[in-house]
């Protein structure tokens, strides 16, 4: 066989990883238990990796806050002293099976929503927003006595009723709700209004079933209900748990991974394993949430949560949502034209995706890093753009830069060389 | 003495054929100008080792 044809092969078992996959959300727990690798005074950061004295500053803070968080010292000096002296060992949270959202931060106490593909056979773990506080810890890197306390509050009182609920109905399908708020003006990166709903639709029976006071159900479905965007971490979690399958295909070519720590820009691919092929992190353009901020306060991409941009949304879903292209000053032509420019860089379609505004053709998946050199044509992906000093100021795209595919099918040939 | 085509063309109605930003095109349209766009990018450029690894590979 020739390799044209061995890559051709691979990547339609690639492909089909995303296609055929089955994501369902089945417990919430702690992650030490359910992050692979994620030891003792170990941080997880988003980006690809990246040591402590060249990140910028919304990673440094969320390695003090990790370190504060766990109680491995007491004080920000004593934390800042720990990291220092190598005592703490960090990584990127995308070389295990989690994701980065925002900054990233996740330590093994942090409590994580556990999606298994029942398809791949795979787990990913992703921490939920942090209901007032948003981004909060986890995200944002943040990390104050309020922020502490919300995330005992989370722990203690609203995981245990969420957790008896999932167990209880024996897990949640994601796709479902995933296919239909694509179909409702949702592209599940930049925006999740519809699969928030059908969510809340698919759990709120279960959950006034708990064997759990009156009062804590409420605590529990106030949280769901007024944390914007809640359903985001599934949607990672069900992007990721598909890649993970997909990751490790030898001779595919399919992107399995594209993030950002505000300094490089990253992308793995199936065929070449847990190798990453970086460049100068790019600028967002978009809409900020206020006339006062301008591109001096933001930060280059920032963030992990374009892995599901890898699964066919976001970006690659713009015709679906017209609303979030509109951010963007664009039209709902421009949105259907940027869906059919990702089309040409994608090895195929996802059939689960039949999109109203694409008069129910399928949206493309699969990002082939061959057909990106080929046409020129960078992956657009959507995103919220970071300030320097933490939170969200706005929300667009940005293209994936066409240094990381030249490096990554470089490496390729040698990889491969028939 | 005999128009010439410059003239001619001068006289009829513009019909436009637009390559590459479709700005253009929105434009005519917009003022009633009988157009068509055609899709249409600049060539990719790329280093010769990257082009003799798409020969091989795609």
């Amino acid at each position: 066989m020739e390799i044209r044809e061995k890559i051709n092969a691979a990547n339609e078992k690639a492909l089909s990883c995303i296609v055929e996959s089955d994501p369902v959300w089945v417990d919430i727990l702690p992650a030490g238990q359910v992050v692979d690798g994620l030891e003792d005074h170990m941080i997880l950061h988003s980006g690809p990796p990246i040591a402590y004295e060249n990140m910028c500053m919304l990673h440094k803070r969320g390695m003090i806050s990790g370190v504060l968080f766990e109680g491995w010292a007491e004080t920000e000096e004593e934390a800042v002293a720990l990291i220092q002296s190598g005592g703490i060992r960090m990584d990127s949270a995308l070389n295990h099976n989690t994701v980065g959202a925002g900054t990233g931060i996740i330590t093994k106490s942090v409590a994580m929503i556990v999606v298994e593909d029942h398809t791949n056979g795979t787990r990913a773990a992703t921490f939920p927003a942090e209901g007032p506080f948003q981004g909060g810890f986890c995200g944002w890197g943040l990390y104050s006595p309020e922020i502490a306390e919300n995330l005992r509050h989370m722990r203690e009182d609203l995981f245990p009723v969420i957790r008896e609920m999932i167990q209880r109905r024996g897990g949640l399908p994601l796709k479902p709700i995933l296919a239909e708020s694509m179909q409702m003006g949702d592209e599940n990166h930049t925006r999740q209004t519809a699969a928030d709903l059908l969510f809340l639709k698919q759990i709120v029976l279960d959950i006034l079933k708990t064997d759990v006071s009156k009062e804590k159900i409420f605590a529990a479905m106030e949280y769901i209900v007024n944390t914007p965007r809640f359903f985001h971490c599934f949607g990672q979690g069900a992007a990721r748990s598909a890649l993970l399958a997909a990751s490790g295909v030898p001779y595919s070519t399919m992107v399995t991974a594209v993030c950002g720590n505000a300094l490089e820009f990253g992308i793995k691919v199936a065929g070449l394993g847990d190798r990453w092929f970086t460049a100068p992190a790019p600028m967002m353009k978009g809409r900020y949430t206020s006339s006062q901020y301008t591109e001096k306060d933001q930060l280059p991409w920032i963030g992990d949560s374009c892995v599901v941009e890898c699964y066919g949304m976001g970006g690659l879903a713009a015709a679906a949502s017209p609303i979030v292209c509109n951010l963007r000053g664009l039209k709902l032509k421009d949105a259907i034209a940027q869906t059919r420019e990702m089309g040409e860089i994608c090895i195929g379609k996802n059939h689960n995706f039949a999109i109203p505004n694409l008069d129910f053709e399928f949206l493309p998946a699969g990002i082939d890093i061959r057909k990106v050199l080929k046409t020129g044509i960078e992956p657009e992906i959507h995103g919220g753009m970071f300030n320097h000093d933490g939170g969200l100021i706005g929300a667009g795209s940005a293209r994936v830069p066409m240094l990381c595919f030249e490096k990554a099918l470089k490496a390729f040939a040698e990889t491969y060389p028939e | 003495m005999t128009e010439t085509s410059e003239q001619q063309s001068c006289r009829e109605k513009p019909r436009v054929i637009n390559i590459g930003l479709s700005f253009f095109h929105e434009s005519l349209v917009a003022q009633k100008v009988k157009a068509i766009q055609l899709e249409w990018r600049p060539p990719v450029r790329q280093s010769a080792e990257i082009k003799s690894l798409l020969d091989d590979l795609l």
